[in-house]
């Protein structure tokens, strides 16, 4: 038998056992929770209630024996067959690896942080003495942030003396979101590289990972895509370190769980992975969806089905959690996750028309796609599991309930209900605990504080996870209502500086506050008996934009929810965390005014001939004629964007907005640039 | 500085936009250029003053970056 396919036997018995465990579980699971109900006869709502419940049981039996797989693979020392041990660590030469191609795509980022982080990862190479090309690929179509993009990454050459390294390409026409900016990178520039390293505009890779990711896909042939565990790092706000803890805590237990499972046939995250170029060109295009409604246009949530489409193609996929060094970053508040979900909602519920359309997918990404899918229908399933239970526990014949969904007593007697709440108890929280022991016997409890310590952030964690549950619960049966209905989804830059959106937050919860506050009064007045057995879900939602508030507020590092990070921080973290502004605008002036009155050499290039006749030449006379008389108010955001794409038409605006009148816009602005310059040549304006 | 009315006080907010230096020896220089060709002055770009003057370009650090066409810097 070939190495290259040595593990598929381990992966098939792992696999099995799995599937086993959570089979048996479940089967248990259902036989306890049918002696807690009454008679199935009595009508349709007991066989519904156990269909949702034996889901419902195995899905949370499917991430708890994924810990205790994670569990046993690091108490062995790690997976015998993961690539990072079966490989020894490079000897080679720095300046030595083939062509590698970091690649950067954003869309209306934060340019600041962003671009310091790609500073940190290329100075970091460089330390090691490796240098690769990058590519910043935006999306971004408002001018105030891609004219931003444009001076920092101008900025960046020069301060890294990285001309000819380090790329700026913007595309005008987004086509198919994120996939379509990679693809325009790929026919652009694919053939130049055998390997790309994606990065979201939040990911930190330090050269050593980047080194060993090269090193690994030069060892193994085979592999079209080696995915790293991204850590969670710099949380400011308590949200933030919530999730950062968890991940930190709990994530290498699920991780390495999910990478013994896996094995060759994983799933690729996005980003924060390595890609071999030419197999990836050849198989992993991603044509638009052409069925009904949601299952129509671009695929939102592209990396799961690149990664289906590269197994497809012969290729492994591999998930390797043991390589250190790569980061990402949480979203700072409980709103900014949710509106990532309700995007990631739509894209993971599109995969039900990839799952039925595309053919010859390996079993191991069908159900890949099944789980990214069954992670959001899970919430509606709850709510609908709620329902239903309400509706048994108002039988006549029915027991008390004990828990929300779960009714002591019934013909196997009391014994059996709370047998099945401790079994509950036991797959939701043991995963916890294992990760916890575990690192209590790697010897880790130090860097979170200590094990008393440790054991209280996961008591704190723990509760506030169990307080947002319900919420998120109702927000993603929100999604996934809202995707069904073909609901669109802007595709905005993710708010990664912490800043609280108290509009957009209240938006967002208005409805579960009020499907909560509703469910509560209909129970009130036609089960009142139920009104304790709701309340464990009911109040936590009623209290949410409290509690999304707190969280959203700034933690103090190495006090709330301490993570390694907070001792030991990496090199390259601080150094992301600590670079100066990228970018120099005046002050009091926005970038398109700055764009427009700056001088500089490229404005004696004549335009072309091409570009200054026709419907285009009139169009974009008039939007100079309008801008000159009414200032840069007179213009929206495209309009802006069309001036300053072209350098003709940005050419005569600056000769005319500099001869302005007195008493004009321009001649206004031509004296807050005085101002500026009289107070401060140029400020760095790091807020800009 | 305090108004760029005046046609002098215009073109030396240009040339500090620009990043050039502007010390006594460019502001003679400019002042006497805009007395001595008021009416020439008058009808030519901003952006020719500092080849008019001979004024060397600015140190990079002080010079804005440019405003590129989409992109900046394609590979070979």
């Amino acid at each position: 038998m070939s190495r290259s396919a040595c593990w598929r036997p381990a992966a098939f018995r792992r696999r099995l056992l799995l599937a086993t465990l959570v089979a048996g579980q479940t089967a248990t699971g259902l036989w306890l929770f049918a002696g807690t109900l009454p008679d199935p006869a009595q009508g349709w709502a007991v066989p519904a209630l156990m269909t949702v419940f034996g889901v419902l049981f195995a899905w949370i039996g499917l991430g708890f024996w994924t810990a205790v797989f994670g569990f046993v693979a690091l108490r062995r020392g790690g997976d015998p067959w993961s690539l990072a041990r079966t490989t020894p660590p490079p000897h080679s030469q720095a300046g030595s690896l083939p062509a590698t191609a970091l690649v950067m795509p954003i869309c209306h980022e934060p340019v600041q942080r962003t671009l310091a982080g790609l500073r940190a990862i290329y100075q970091d190479m460089q330390s090691r003495g490796e240098i690769m090309d990058c590519y910043v690929l935006s999306d971004s179509q408002d001018p105030e942030i891609w004219l931003e993009e444009q001076a920092a990454c101008a900025r960046l050459c020069d301060e890294l003396d990285a001309h000819g390294r380090l790329f700026y390409r913007r595309r005008t026409l987004n086509l198919n979101h994120k996939s379509g900016n990679i693809a325009d990178f790929l026919r652009r520039w694919g053939r130049l590289y055998r390997y790309m390293i994606v990065l979201d505009a939040d990911s930190l890779l330090t050269g050593d990972c980047i080194r060993r990711l090269v090193h690994l896909m030069e060892s193994r042939p085979q592999a079209g895509i080696i995915q790293t565990a991204p850590r969670l790092a710099r949380a400011d706000t308590r949200f933030a370190r919530l999730q950062q803890f968890a991940n930190r805590c709990y994530g290498r237990l699920f991780a390495a769980g999910l990478a013994a499972i896996q094995l060759g046939d994983a799933a690729y995250w996005g980003h924060n992975a390595i890609i071999r170029v030419a197999p990836f060109i050849r198989h992993c295009g991603l044509r638009r969806l052409r069925g009904p409604g949601l299952f129509r246009g671009s695929v939102l949530s592209h990396d799961f089905v690149e990664a289906a489409l590269m197994g497809r193609a012969g290729y492994e996929v591999w998930l390797e959690p043991a390589i250190g060094g790569s980061y990402e970053e949480s979203p700072p508040t409980l709103s900014d996750d949710l509106r990532r979900d309700r995007r990631w909602c739509r894209g993971n519920l599109q995969h039900l028309w990839l799952l039925a359309t595309l053919g010859r997918l390996r079993f191991a990404h069908r159900m890949a796609l099944a789980t990214g899918i069954l992670s959001f229908l899970a919430s509606p399933l709850w709510l609908l599991f709620l329902a239903l239970s309400g509706y048994v526990a108002s039988m006549p014949l029915a027991a008390s309930p004990a828990l929300p969904g779960i009714l002591a007593g019934g013909s196997t007697g009391s014994a059996g209900g709370l047998v099945l709440i401790a079994m509950t108890a036991l797959l939701l929280f043991g995963p916890r605990i294992l990760a916890v022991v575990d690192q209590l016997l790697a010897g880790r409890a130090a860097r979170f504080g200590g094990t008393v310590r440790l054991w209280m952030n996961t008591l704190v964690e723990t509760t506030l996870a169990l307080a947002l549950a319900p919420a998120r619960m109702l927000c993603h049966s929100g999604h996934v209502l809202g995707a069904l209905m073909n609901l669109k989804v802007a595709w905005q830059g993710q708010n990664r500086a912490g800043h609280t959106r108290l509009g957009f937050g209240l938006r967002q919860v208005v409805l579960p506050l009020v499907a909560a506050a509703g469910m509560l009064v209909l129970i009130q007045l036609h089960a009142p008996g139920l009104t304790p057995w709701a309340l464990p879900v009911v109040a936590p939602v009623l209290l949410m934009p409290c509690l999304a508030r707190w969280l959203s507020r700034p933690a103090a590092p190495g006090l709330w929810l301490r993570v390694p990070e907070d001792t030991a921080t990496s090199s390259l973290l601080e150094a992301a965390d600590s670079s100066l502004p990228l970018t120099r605008r005046w002050r009091d002036l926005s970038w398109f005014e700055q764009a427009v009155l700056t001088p500089h050499q490229p404005r004696f290039t004549p335009p072309r001939q091409a570009d200054m006749t026709g419907r285009k030449r009139a169009a974009l006379q008039a939007l100079i004629d309008r801008c000159v008389l009414g200032g840069a108010a007179a213009l929206d955001n495209s309009e802006r964007g069309r001036i300053c794409d072209h350098p003709g038409a940005l050419a005569e605006l600056h000769r005319r907005a500099w001869s302005a009148a007195p008493g004009t816009p321009w001649r206004e602005t031509l004296h807050r640039l005085a101002r500026a310059t009289r107070e401060q040549p140029l400020c760095l304006d790091a807020a800009s | 500085m305090d108004t760029p009315d005046q046609p002098y006080l215009r073109a030396l907010l240009y040339l500090q936009a620009a990043g050039h230096e502007t010390g006594p020896g460019t502001r003679v220089q400019l002042q006497r250029l805009l007395t001595e060709n008021a009416a020439r002055q008058a009808a030519k770009p901003l952006e020719q003053l500092p080849d008019t003057l001979g004024l060397s370009p600015p140190p990079r650090s002080q010079r804005l970056p440019p405003i590129a066409r989409s992109s900046m810097g394609y590979p070979e």
